[in-house]
């Protein structure tokens, strides 16, 4: 008889044998994977379950002065077409198609690339949160979507030349976009994905954090370039120019408060960015500056002591002849002086002057107004102007000269001379800049003139505007100073009688200055194309707006006594 | 009484083996499961975590679409027409300005 209890014990030896022989083998195998073939193993691991995947930064905010949003940041679904069937495809490309507007060439590319069958097509990026919504209510088998960010511009059209835009990847391309791309589009990070078997993300580890962009603050004033545009539209629309460009600045720091160029473009639709649109005349729109450089030309004269305030210049009745050309004035001038030149804007009398001055002093002091070379202004393509070396002059050069002919600025530009004049005697470097970045605008002030002439140029501009061309300018209540500027277009290489640019820069008020504006219309129609018909009103407009935006308000001495008694609280009560 | 004794120890022997082999195997299992269950616990946790931190991007992002809409709603140049079409708002006289120290005789 076989005893029971042995061949139980004998089973319990045998499964407990095999247990251990399994956990001994168990042990073997995982020493085998996790020590002698852990290279191996921890490779093959990596490949299938980690990913590193570039994250890209979050592009830096632009605020105005105020700290208002012009440019931020905004997600953007982007849809792509999963090529599986030619066919479907091309059903599904004519449906989506009917929600966006594709141009005839960019349908023909998308046709032709699922064609190809190439497997993955981008059919539309970075488009509205609405515009996502009515493609996926759609219902589309082949299309999807991801999302990425996307720049936008809440204010539309506003300060559109100043920022600029941006492509399609988010670098800048135009503007404050382009000129400080640098600092704003931050830098990309990594990160390193973890996934199962299903390729469903269990973990993330940020390898290098991606760093925002820094934000820019611009010294513009958000509703004084409001101001600006909305005159600005109004007299090029009134007059059928072909274009305008305004610019405020406060003299005194340089900065630059509002630049506005028309036409206006949205820099949220990346399909209105032509050429002649988006090029920013503020700092791009290179002109013969006319009468306007007449202020050049004045306080040089009075710098050197050229001339004397009381002294009487014959103008000659409005016909000068010099080396064969005639120098004309809009209305016959018998004796006037400097100041009623300036006043009444006498090329003739500037001319018979401006021939007493050395070529080479007038030269120098042009450059020091800074005729010629690019301002250093925070914007891209910025135009410097053209002032030939003296030894390049005709000799109709030095009288076309003084009278803003054969020398080329921008509006900027010559606002900075009027700034000259306006902080008395000091050229103050512009800058659109609000915070310390190592592209800001490094020059530094110098002086140009001495205070004396400043002040006496002062006075010239006043009278401009209280009794001479300028008239149109002054703003109720406010002394004000400025130069208006008619010059003809130079088209096919003559000099047109169809074709002007029209001028008015100035500054308010006239003791302070708190605003210097200048005002540039481009080729005004119907007639009317004085400076101080066309330009000189915008002028007016944008700063009395504007002052009493900044709640400058004028001495109520300035006006009517009964108006101020009438709206006394007793006597209303009465 | 000598064999007897001996076959007694033989008797206790096995049962003390499955004793410790029974021990053995439920230490294994039990370290087993509670390593499965620390990793499986691990992953879910790593789940939950990245579900909410896609909601925060979410959220964030929803943030940053009514802050943009906000400043599209309070564009100057939409308050401009506003307050002049329809609110028929007209612009400041500063002759019609007067100031607190005017009235005080200031």
């Amino acid at each position: 008889m076989v005893d029971k209890g042995s061949t139980s014990r004998k089973r319990i030896l045998i499964l407990g044998l095999t247990f251990f022989g399994w956990f001994l083998i168990n042990v073997f195998r995982l020493f085998y994977v996790q020590v002698l073939s852990n290279d191996k193993y921890k490779q093959k691991l990596t490949r299938q379950n980690e990913r590193v995947l570039e994250v890209s930064s979050e592009r830096g905010t632009i605020l105005d002065r105020n700290r208002r949003p012009l440019a931020m940041n905004a997600d953007g679904y982007s849809f792509y077409l999963e090529n599986r069937s030619v066919e479907e495809s091309l059903k599904e490309l004519a449906r989506f198609q009917s929600l966006f507007s594709y141009t005839p060439s960019e349908t023909k590319r998308l046709e032709s690339m699922i064609r190809q069958k190439r497997s993955f097509i981008w059919l539309k990026r970075k488009v509205s949160e609405e515009e996502k919504e009515r493609a996926i209510s759609l219902g589309f088998e082949n299309i999807s979507y991801i999302t990425e960010k996307r720049r936008l511009y809440p204010n539309r059209s506003l300060a559109c030349h100043i920022l600029g835009a941006v492509d399609i990847d988010n670098k800048g391309v135009e503007g404050v976009e382009r000129k400080a791309d640098e600092y704003l589009r931050g830098k990309s990070g990594r990160v390193l994905i973890h996934q199962d078997a299903r390729r469903k993300v269990y973990e993330m580890q940020v390898l290098e954090p991606p760093r925002k962009g820094d934000g820019i603050i611009l010294t513009i004033d958000s509703v004084i370039q409001h101001i600006a545009e909305k005159s600005l539209r109004k007299a090029v629309e009134e007059y059928h120019a072909d274009g305008g460009s305004v610019t405020v600045m406060s003299p005194f720091t340089g900065e630059i408060l509002a630049m506005a160029s028309y036409p206006y473009f949205d820099p949220n639709e990346r399909l209105s960015l032509n050429g002649a649109t988006r090029s920013n005349k503020g700092v791009e729109f290179s002109y013969e500056p006319g009468s306007t450089f007449k202020v050049v030309s004045s306080s040089t004269l009075l710098e050197l002591s050229q001339v004397k305030e009381s002294e009487q210049i014959y103008c000659e009745n409005g016909h000068f002849l010099y080396k064969g050309k005639v120098f004309t004035d809009t209305h016959p001038y018998g004796y006037l002086t400097l100041k009623e030149i300036m006043t009444h804007s006498s090329n003739i009398g500037i001319i018979k002057l401006a021939l007493l001055l050395d070529k080479e002093k007038f030269y120098g002091y042009q450059k020091s107004f800074g005729i010629g070379e690019s301002t250093g202004v925070e914007l891209p393509g910025e135009a410097g102007g053209s002032l030939r070396r003296v030894d390049r002059w005709s000799g109709l050069t030095l009288p076309s000269m003084s009278i803003g002919y054969e020398v080329m600025v921008t509006p900027l530009q010559m606002l900075l001379v009027m700034n000259t004049v306006a902080t008395g005697g000091w050229y103050v470097p512009p800058t659109i800049l609000r915070n310390e970045l190592p592209l800001k605008n490094k020059r530094t002030r110098y002086r140009v003139i001495s205070s004396e002439t400043a002040s006496r140029m002062k006075g010239f501009l006043a009278s401009v505007v209280e009794e001479g061309t300028g008239k149109a300018g002054g703003v109720e209540g406010f002394l004000a100073g400025g130069k208006t500027g008619t010059a003809r277009k130079l088209v096919g290489g003559h000099y047109s009688q169809q074709a002007y640019v029209s001028s008015f820069i100035g500054f308010i008020p006239l003791d302070k200055p708190l605003l210097s504006i200048a005002v540039v219309i481009d080729n005004p129609k119907g007639g009317v194309y004085y400076g101080g018909a066309v330009s000189a009103p915008v002028f007016q407009e944008i700063a009395s707006d504007t002052l009493t935006y900044l709640k400058v308000f004028p001495d109520p001495s300035a006006f009517a006594a009964p108006i101020m008694a009438a709206n006394r609280p007793e006597e209303v009560k009465r | 009484m000598k064999p007897s004794t001996v076959s007694a120890r033989a008797k206790d022997r096995p049962s003390k083996a499955w004793g410790f082999y029974l021990a053995m195997v439920t230490l294994f299992s039990f370290l087993t499961l509670f390593y499965l269950w620390h990793h499986i616990d691990v992953l879910r946790a790593g789940y939950r975590i990245e579900e909410l931190k896609r909601e925060i991007t979410k959220r964030e992002s929803e943030i940053q679409q009514l802050q943009a809409r906000k400043l599209e709603l309070m564009r100057l140049e939409r308050v401009d027409s506003i307050s002049r079409d329809k609110l028929k708002m007209v612009k400041v006289d500063p002759k019609t300005v007067i100031r607190e120290e005017q009235l005080d005789g200031r």
